[in-house]
């Protein structure tokens, strides 16, 4: 399954509820049948902070080191922003 | 209620209110009668020699004014007196200034166009709809300012944060957001005003932060990155980011609330005031002539927080 985002929520990725909602189609997806889950964000301008902790830093770890997601086309800025709230919130990349 | 029981108020609008510090503690104070409005009263807004109104004066405004009126407060014979200045009385209609308080149709003597490089003072309450007034300010930005579309991308961040953080944490009815651009001089402000519980009771809820004592600090604090109130569901970035990016363009990020003000621009202020601020004031005001590019302040991430070394095994 690949998500466009750009497609999807428009070129600049805003809010925590509908982050909250791709987190949670993301995690359902990748779990059931080890479906692989493709993160596009190509034509994404920018994503606001609380987007990107919703997404990144509040994703279930065992998704995460599942190896069934996978990112493309982010940005050196949107990654350095990902590593951020993710450093924020330890326990969930326990 | 007989207007002998009830207290009539006088509030005299008069003059500039722009975004410089003293001018927001001028409207601040005259506009305690309405704050701390309890009973219903005939209250006169007299604003017949006012000159100039920004945005976030316009947005702190209709909040005192929008409240008092949702409470049913505001007894017949209540009077917003116009400013006599033309363009000031057009300007505040075309803002929305009266409509934003009655739901009667107004007869209103000017022209009203389609709207280009402004938008209207707006009201949000919720999820649904705070994102959207964020988006139409954006618009109204890159209009009247020609921003590009990095400069659109970060005010669309940096509003949704400041109205999200309103929807989440302020435990107010509405938020109010208002928004100018100066083609001319390169400049914008935005306001966001709510009239909620405020910087210091929403941060204090978090025992990490349970013994701040004043609202300077709490405000102070609240700008540092990962404080939040509510670390479960927020992270606590929305207000730091969005201050660093102001610092790298050359703008300025005001956050007033109770008694504390935070001034972050060419100069850093932390201060306590004389007057009290219900709920919280954010001025974010910008020059259109730098980069404005939240991508920037995302790059400098890391070398401003290193990972700790456990995240290096």
């Amino acid at each position: 399954m690949t998500i466009r985002l750009a497609s999807e929520f428009g070129a600049v990725l805003l809010g925590r509820t509908s982050a909250e909602g791709l987190r949670t189609r993301v995690e359902r997806a990748a779990r059931a049948g080890n479906q692989h889950v493709v993160l596009d964000f190509e034509g994404v301008i920018t994503v606001s902070p609380s987007f990107a902790d919703e997404l990144f830093a509040k994703l279930d770890p065992a998704v995460r080191r599942s190896g069934h997601l996978e990112v493309r086309g982010m940005s050196d800025a949107l990654a350095s922003l990902a590593r951020f709230v993710e450093a924020g919130r330890p326990s969930f990349g326990a | 209620m007989a207007r002998s029981t009830s207290p009539d108020i006088r509030i005299e609008l008069s003059g500039a209110f722009v975004l410089q510090q003293r001018r927001f503690e001028r409207l601040i104070r005259l506009l305690q009668p309405l704050f701390d409005l309890e009973s219903e009263a005939r209250v006169e807004v007299d604003m017949s020699r006012l000159v100039a109104v920004g945005p976030t004066a316009l947005a702190l405004l209709t909040a005192a004014l929008r409240r008092a009126a949702d409470r049913d407060l505001l007894l017949e014979g209540s009077v917003l007196e116009p400013p006599r200045t033309p363009h000031v009385r057009n300007y505040l209609m075309r803002m929305n200034l009266l409509r934003t308080l009655t739901d009667e149709i107004l007869d209103e003597p000017i022209q009203r166009h389609e709207e280009h490089g402004f938008r209207p003072c707006e009201m949000f309450s919720d999820d649904s709809d705070y994102w959207k007034v964020s988006k139409a300010f954006a618009d109204a930005l890159a209009e009247s300012c020609s921003t590009d579309q990095t400069a659109r991308a970060a005010v669309l961040v940096c509003l949704s944060e400041v109205s999200e953080n309103v929807v989440q944490h302020a435990e107010a009815d509405h938020g109010f957001g208002a928004a100018q651009g100066w083609g001319k001089s390169q400049r914008f402000e935005i306001g966001i005003v709510d009239l909620g519980r405020g910087v210091r009771a929403s941060l204090t809820a978090n025992p990490t932060y349970a013994d701040i004592q004043d609202d300077a600090t709490a405000i102070a604090t609240a700008l540092d990155a990962r404080v939040t109130s509510t670390p479960e569901r927020n992270s606590g970035v929305g207000l730091y980011l969005t201050r660093m990016l102001l610092a790298a363009n050359g703008g300025s990020l005001l956050v007033r609330s109770g008694y504390g003000a935070v001034y972050s621009g060419s100069s850093d202020e932390v201060r306590s005031e004389p007057d009290f601020m219900p709920g919280t004031l954010v001025a974010l005001r910008a020059r259109t002539d730098r980069p404005l590019d939240m991508d920037a302040v995302y790059r400098r991430l890391d070398d401003d927080h290193p990972m700790p070394d456990s995240h290096d095994d």
